[in-house]
């Protein structure tokens, strides 16, 4: 079976086993979360690095979970991983499976599209807030899930379906591999 | 995107970041703050709940409360209340396995900060409880009370009808 | 002519939420109309609430006709109305559909974080999606 069969599987089989919610309660929070940042702190950037630092601890709880109820152990191979994170991960926790492209040719750096997502359901950015990135969040989470699986990565949003795209993209870079935490 | 079945853990370990985050850097008004939060999450949630619903509730007491128990409930929380307690005209909603805390530990002497968690957590969920009715005309309170992982929550209120 | 002179939606103390007219309508009278009919809603929900419960549905049906307009109503249980002023014509399954809409409409304007609740709506996508449900209602033609 090819892995990313596999991988579907390994997604469908653990999500039946897990208590599940409908999404409109995270959709709800994570717009209460980010409202309230924004009137909080002083400037945009100041939340989205809140953001991208509440989704660092959020992605290395969630992998934690992940590996320790499908049982997965991958090493620290960036394609793997990244499958794991798309079709796994986001899958059950983000009710999206995300398209990986762009592949360089020794595998360090890739782009994670999607579409649609729970995170952003009916939420519409005033012209006010150009320059607030709604998705920082899942930077954050790929960030820490993978750290926590022996990478060091950088994620930067490329394009924002919030801002007019047709789909959110995230390029994800390799930095460094290092000692993984989950194996300490 | 339509609603879409998610692991209950994202919305838990989202909650935990943003209960973190309001306690270190608002000590001193973090109740204030989950409330506010709270309250405006559970008003949104149920302008939702209604939606699918041909039938208005109107803010009949009965009517609002039994849908607080099911429809409200396993939105937020992911399960029907396991009981509900009608006495004098107030409302005792019991959750005897409560999703919010079960994985926050009971809090003893060395758990202070777990402890704190907990009744941030609680008081997070009657605020989006207390939306949630006010939405659906009720005007009033919402008090949990706490053993282990049951929770009861009092609903005192005024209702439309 | 347009089948639909207006669109009002109001929040649970009658607040104003959104309020659109089409056409070439004098858009003074239309409030006036919208708010008398507001008070015609209020007694319809009263009096729904003392009889038999079972009919009751969020659509209202009619609350005020005249020989040039009628004016429907439709409420939901967070006390939201919409009332939508049409042509004398107008199909009541017509004004049903689009009330159903409508609600749809604001209930995705509320999810949406950045819209403070109870003030008025004034996302863009709202007015737009109005808009084409208003002018996609078609008049009935009359017979020859």
């Amino acid at each position: 079976m090819s892995r990313e069969r596999n991988l579907a599987k390994i997604a469908e089989s653990t999500f039946s086993k897990l208590d599940k919610v409908h999404s409109e309660i995270f959709t709800m929070t994570y717009g209460a979360i980010v409202t309230t940042l924004v009137e909080d702190l002083d400037n945009v950037d100041e939340v989205n690095a809140q953001l991208d630092k509440m989704g660092h601890n959020i992605g290395e709880r969630l992998v934690d979970e992940l590996l320790a109820k499908t049982g997965l152990n991958p090493q620290p191979d960036m394609r793997y991983v990244m499958e794991i994170v798309t079709r796994v991960g986001f899958r059950i926790y983000l009710g999206i499976t995300p398209t990986l492209s762009n592949w360089n040719a020794d595998s360090t750096t890739v782009t994670l599209s999607f579409r649609d997502s729970a995170l952003s359901d009916w939420v519409e950015l005033p012209h006010t807030l150009d320059d607030l990135s709604y998705f920082q969040l899942v930077c954050g989470v790929i960030r820490g899930a993978l750290e926590m699986l022996g990478m060091k990565v950088k994620c930067t949003i490329t394009a924002d379906k919030l801002k007019g795209a047709q789909t959110t993209d995230i390029l994800v870079e390799l930095q460094e591999v290092m000692q993984a935490k989950f194996y300490n | 995107m339509a609603p879409t079945p998610l692991a209950a853990t994202s919305t838990i370990v989202l909650h935990n970041e943003m209960l973190q985050y309001t306690l270190e850097k608002y000590p001193d008004s973090a109740i204030e703050r989950v409330e506010q939060m709270g309250f405006s999450i559970g008003l949104r949630l149920v302008e939702r709940l209604a939606l699918a619903s041909t039938r208005p509730l109107l803010g009949k007491a009965n009517d609002v409360v039994m849908f607080i128990c099911k429809d409200f409930w396993t939105a937020a929380f992911g399960r029907q209340a396991t009981n509900l307690r009608q006495q004098r005209g107030v409302f005792y909603i019991t959750d005897n396995a409560f999703p919010w805390i079960i994985n926050v530990s009971r809090g003893g002497p060395k758990d202070a900060a777990e402890s704190t968690l907990r009744s941030l957590i609680l008081s997070f969920a009657s605020a989006v409880i207390g939306g949630a009715l006010s939405s659906l005309g009720a005007v009033g309170s919402v008090v949990p009370n706490a053993h282990g992982d049951q929770v009861e929550f009092t609903v005192t209120g005024q209702f439309m009808a | 002519m347009s089948a639909i002179f207006a669109v009002a939606l109001v929040g649970p103390k009658n607040s104003p939420l959104f309020f659109q007219t089409f056409g070439d309508v004098v858009v003074l009278n239309l409030q006036f109309v919208v708010h008398a009919a507001l008070d015609v809603l209020d007694e319809k929900i009263q009096d729904e609430n003392r009889e038999d419960r079972r009919k009751d549905d969020n659509f209202l049906g009619l609350l005020q006709t005249t020989d040039r307009f009628k004016v429907w109503g439709y409420i939901s249980s967070t006390f939201h109305k919409i009332l939508i002023v049409a042509a004398e014509s107008v199909h009541q399954a017509d004004i049903k559909v689009m009330m159903t809409k409508i609600h749809a409409l604001y209930v995705d304007a509320y999810s949406n974080p950045f819209h403070p609740i109870g003030r008025p709506i004034h996302a863009a996508t709202m007015t737009k999606e109005v808009e084409a449900l208003a002018t996609a209602v078609v008049l009935p033609m009359r017979a020859v």
